[in-house]
């Protein structure tokens, strides 16, 4: 690696987890039981890398682990030996009730005439909650859901007992197991899109980055609100699109699933000083873009 | 010799327009003068009965609908979280009268107060007024649906004309997306969705097309925009379906108009 790609990789990994180290603090999480968590992923990478690589062995060799991460042979083994054993908390409740909002808002057996989730009597073997449950969660136990649901306020109970969807989406990161393990999973799949872009530059995945470090901020307000308005139409419609029923995979087709899915996300912080000009990095193209005196954002 | 010329409305000027882009595209597209003469005349005859009795106002009320833009848009009329202030009529900054007539100078405010109130653009609490919206559901109002269509058909007619007279690079835009098989049963859940996304997407061409506007007279300038609207053809039958039984189709509910 060269000087100047070794100082980028530094200042780049510095920026990554100075967000990460005030989350870990946050959470009451040391610097001890980060590098253990650390030793667990570049062991893991490395498994991945040397299984991936052409003549590769079957069994995860420790020893040029060792040498490619740079840990102790010891500690390579008993990360090895350990296995692949997950923590605890299993993500798998919050993907059933994801999965259950979602079929609400695309399934027109769920919704009124007009195409919106229709209000549902909790119980019932046909437009209910309970319906929805069975075919969405795989699960008929629906009251856990619901009530999770609830808690989020993606859903609401009258007084009569039937319940509405208020919202297209879970709840965000939340200072639970569940929404810790959301945020971890929404970071890893930026990361793997961003580590896919610099293996596949010719054939890159979408990933745009578009600002203004030189915003009044008077119109902050406006153009937070615009973009919110704007994204929750765009995503609705990327939610028809990706969750359409006659593109999902049901349980009795031979057909291997996979994940599709794109995120979204609005960030603010402190501007810049004086600046000529910015480097804008667009998959396949690099673009040099002046500021102008108001400046409407880096990228097109 | 001083010709006399007589005094021609701008109702009758925007008709004439109209008539003289649709004769211009139907021309244009290979109809004869005389055809068109005969048949427009025969359509007349039959439609005569059709006329609204009510006289309808071409006022431009709905001009008045670009204060709101700039009363969703200009961080001086706005709250910390992008909200638009209420506003008071007259008096200290920031104003309804002040907004008024930096947005449509010359324009009498009250004037355009009772407008917006009576499109429903804006409400009145406690002796201040809020907007309720970017854009404007006409309901039933017969003299405001005139207006609009009047004015949509002209522009309408006029893009025709347009691309019909220039060539790739000049054209303006004309596209749509249509689909020949669309269930019947889907259509009142697929209005309400596109309609969503329309006024979304309309309210961002707004936006852009705001932030170009110039304020002053030391530039030539023009009206522009965008139009949308969705449409159904006539029902096709399915197999095994009667054509004469059954229910009738269901209504779309009408999308909202936007400014």
């Amino acid at each position: 690696m060269t000087e100047p790609l070794k100082l980028a990789v530094h200042q780049a990994l510095l920026r990554m987890l100075v967000p990460l180290a005030s989350l870990l603090l946050e959470l009451g999480i040391g610097i001890g039981e980060f590098l253990s968590v650390a030793k667990l992923a570049y062991v893991r990478a490395a498994r991945s890398q040397v299984k991936d690589a052409p003549g590769a062995m079957l069994r995860p060799n420790a020893t040029r682990i060792s040498v490619v991460t740079g840990l102790t042979r010891k500690d390579v083994a008993s990360i090895l030996a350990a296995g692949d054993d997950e923590p605890a908390v299993s993500p798998r409740g919050r993907h059933r009730a994801e999965r259950v909002l979602s079929g609400w808002w695309s399934d027109s057996e769920f919704q009124d005439e007009f195409g919106r989730p229709a209000v549902l009597r909790v119980e019932g073997p046909r437009k209910s909650f309970e319906a929805l449950c069975e075919r969405y969660s795989g699960d008929p136990r629906f009251s856990a859901i619901l009530e999770e649901l609830i808690r989020v306020q993606a859903v609401k109970q009258s007084a009569d007992g039937r319940v509405a969807a208020l919202s297209r989406t879970y709840a965000t990161v939340r200072w639970d197991p569940e929404g810790v393990l959301e945020l971890g999973e929404e970071l890893a799949e930026h990361l793997q899109t961003l580590l896919h872009n610099l293996k596949n530059p010719t054939r890159p995945r979408i990933a745009r980055r578009i600002f203004n470090a030189r915003l009044d901020p008077r119109y902050a307000p406006m153009l937070i609100r615009d973009l919110e308005q704007q994204l929750t139409t765009f995503g609705e419609s990327v939610d028809d699109a990706v969750n359409a029923k006659q593109y999902t995979v049901s349980g009795d087709t031979d057909h291997r699933a996979v994940r599709l899915g794109i995120g979204f996300y609005l960030f603010e912080g402190e501007g810049e000083g004086p600046a000529t000009s910015r480097l804008v990095q667009i998959p396949g193209r690099v673009r040099r873009k002046k500021h102008k005196k108001r400046s409407r954002g880096a990228a097109d | 010799m001083r010709v006399v010329r007589p005094v021609v409305s701008d109702e009758r000027k925007q008709l004439q327009e109209i008539l003289n882009n649709l004769a211009s595209m139907l021309m244009m597209s290979g109809c004869s003068s005389e055809d068109l003469a005969q048949e427009f005349a025969a359509v007349c005859r039959q439609l005569s009965a059709r006329r609204s009795k009510e006289s309808v106002s071409r006022s431009s009320k709905i001009d008045h609908m670009h204060v709101m833009s700039h009363w969703y848009r200009d961080p001086d009329y706005l709250d910390s979280v992008g909200k638009p202030l209420k506003l008071a009529f007259g008096g200290a900054k920031p104003s309804l009268t002040r907004l008024i007539a930096r947005v449509l100078p010359g324009a009498l405010p009250r004037e355009v107060l009772e407008s917006l109130l009576e499109l429903g653009a804006v409400r009145e609490s406690g002796g201040r007024y809020e907007p309720t919206g970017l854009n404007v559901n006409f309901s039933g109002d017969r003299a405001h649906w005139a207006y609009w269509n009047m004015k949509a058909l002209q522009s309408v007619l006029q893009n025709m004309v347009h691309n019909l007279s220039h060539t790739e690079g000049q054209l303006y835009l004309a596209k749509a997306a249509l689909n020949p098989r669309f269930p019947v049963s889907k259509l009142p859940a697929f209005h309400a969705r596109m309609s969503r996304r329309a006024l979304r997407f309309l309210s961002d061409i707004d936006a852009d097309m705001q932030r170009l506007e110039v304020s002053g007279w030391e530039e030539q300038t023009t009206e522009t925009g965008v139009l949308m609207f969705s449409f159904e053809n006539p029902i096709r039958p399915g197999i095994g379906t009667s054509t004469t039984s059954g229910r009738a189709p269901r209504k779309a509910p009408r999308p909202d108009t936007a400014d």
